[in-house]
């Protein structure tokens, strides 16, 4: 089952970029996915990817991980980087009856893909090395400012951390009542896609149901364990800057800064 | 001791279908107390009220005299009483073990070194010191359940009650989690309170409670209720094996083995004392 939920999902090996604070990681994913809307193609965005390829390698994480996480977005990919090919316009590469093929749109297509590739793979370094708690308080403490001008960080960052731990159960949950479904000849290949769109409500609405009912169980438990919010929280782990992680930010934002200029 | 008195809870709102009627009891400190009932007897229900979960709508619940219907008290209340509820993977707050264990202590705003050493300690009560690092989601159901109890045992609470805590393990797991309770009981002296439908798990239980249609039937030392065959089919709960074995025996080849053995063992020597 590992291998199907492992999206998003922090993955307990031993490197440097583990042990780094979480505030470093933020910051420094921000700063390379900023850089990677704004730098030029090819030449700096070529120099991110390679960037995320070093940082792939420090993670320790294998590239399975990181590949997966990719393909879970490979439809997206797929379609809009075919929508750029197509809708940009600019001197003609091909031309079929009602198609035409651009060279920019080839290129904006490529640039597009590069990009997102690069954002995906960012983030997914974060994920894989930060446990989900230790997310949580080093957004919070990231977005602090904000929560003196009345935003309820603790509650949001705590809202994304959970949904993050049921996303394993989810997919679980949904082969499980597929199958089920299948097993009482519930067929979801074959058909019309309308009439195919329609038979998935016997899929949806169990999935739907059993997600009230842990987030309502899950309720419970955690105010069983004395949940009342951020107020009067304490956490396990300490968070500390230390001289690597100023470091490591540092070295993010150079690059990516000699990449846009 | 957590005190009961003339408990009314409803779910509805006019009070026509009661889910607890007139429910009066107290649990005392250290003790084993085990509830048992068919499935809608208000079983879940009665775990709710003592921490705090449910208010009742008639009648108080008294935690060590702190009363569950004052707010002030809610947050020393859930410490005092830690609740487990059935499905371990609807309770796990944090894809890593240690983070999950952390989340009580955490709540109760203790420093960080303190809660260190309460994840480690809950870890080690439970024998799963090793997991620290793991995510939930590549354990055994029996090992998520254990990692939900040292998440209650990290915030050190006196009693804990557990709510059909091996309904979703299989009978090696079951056993594992019921030793890993009673050891707890006598060595940290906290009061076990376990809702089941399981009379294997409770036979070592100081008291038994029986509930059917929110109210109590029954309530009296493990040994005077678990022989009584016809009263727990009544109650729509499965006799142990053993006492089932005695009423059939009895019944059909007119033995005369006493019901009140529980033990198998016994039970072998009785029979073949007897043919």
């Amino acid at each position: 089952m590992y291998h199907d939920i492992s999206l998003g999902q922090y993955i307990p090996v031993q490197s440097t970029l583990h042990k780094l604070d979480p505030r470093s990681k933020i910051a420094a994913t921000s700063i390379l996915v900023m850089a990677a809307f704004m730098a030029d193609f090819p030449e700096q965005v070529s120099l991110l990817l390679l960037l995320v390829a070093v940082l792939i390698w420090v993670s320790r994480v294998s590239l399975r991980d990181y590949l997966k996480a990719l393909r879970s977005f490979l439809f997206i990919i797929i379609i809009t980087a075919l929508m750029q090919m197509f809708f940009t316009g600019g001197e003609n590469l091909l031309n079929l009856r009602f198609i035409t093929v651009s060279f920019e749109g080839v290129l904006a297509a490529a640039s597009f893909t590069v990009r997102f590739v690069i954002i995906l793979l960012a983030v997914r370094i974060l994920t894989a090395t930060t446990t989900p708690m230790a997310m949580t308080r080093g957004l919070e403490k990231v977005l602090e400012p904000f929560k003196r001008m009345g935003f309820p960080v603790h509650e949001l960052v705590m809202i994304m951390t959970i949904s993050l731990r049921f996303i394993p159960l989810y997919i679980e949950e949904a082969g499980r009542i597929r199958k089920a479904q299948i097993c009482r000849g519930a067929d979801y290949r074959e058909g019309p896609l309308v009439k195919r769109a329609i038979k998935l409500t016997s899929f949806l609405v169990p999935l739907f149901r059993i997600s009230f009912q842990r987030a309502g169980d899950l309720a419970q438990a955690m105010e069983a364990r004395a949940y009342r919010g951020g107020e009067g929280r304490t956490h396990l782990y300490r968070l500390q800057m230390r001289l690597i992680d100023y470091l490591y930010i540092l070295l993010i934002a150079a690059i990516s800064v000699i990449g846009l200029y | 001791m957590i005190r009961l008195k003339n408990i009314n809870y409803s779910y509805v709102h006019d009070n026509s279908q009661l889910a607890i009627k007139n429910l009066s009891l107290d649990i005392r400190e250290g003790e084993f107390l085990a509830v048992v009932g068919r499935n809608g007897s208000g079983k879940s229900t009665f775990t709710r009220l003592l921490n705090g979960l449910l208010l009742p709508d008639q009648g108080k619940v008294e935690v060590d005299g702190l009363d569950t219907a004052d707010l002030q008290n809610l947050s020393i209340i859930r410490k005092k009483v830690g609740l487990l509820l059935p499905v371990p993977d609807n309770q796990l707050v944090s894809n890593v073990v240690e983070e999950d264990v952390a989340f009580g202590p955490e709540n109760l705003g203790l420093p960080a070194d303190e809660i260190r050493r309460r994840v480690d300690a809950a870890l080690k009560m439970v024998s799963m010191e090793d997991y620290v690092k793991h995510p939930p989601y590549l354990l055994s159901g029996g090992q998520k359940q254990k990692i939900c109890i040292a998440g209650i045992l990290a915030m050190k609470p006196k009693y804990m009650v557990l709510d059909e805590p091996a309904a979703m393990l299989d009978p090696q797991g079951r056993r594992e989690i019921m030793e890993t309770l009673l050891h707890l009981q006598e060595s940290e002296g906290i009061s076990l309170i376990i809702v089941t439908n399981c009379l294997e798990e409770i036979v070592r239980a100081d008291r038994i409670v029986v509930l059917d249609e929110g109210e109590i039937k029954a309530e009296c030392p493990a040994k005077q209720i678990l022989p009584k065959h016809d009263f727990l089919i009544e109650m729509g709960i499965e006799p142990l094996e053993t006492t089932t074995l005695i009423h059939l025996l009895n019944e059909t080849c007119g033995l005369k083995i006493s019901e009140d053995i529980l033990d198998i063992d016994e039970l072998v020597e009785e029979i073949c004392r007897s043919v």
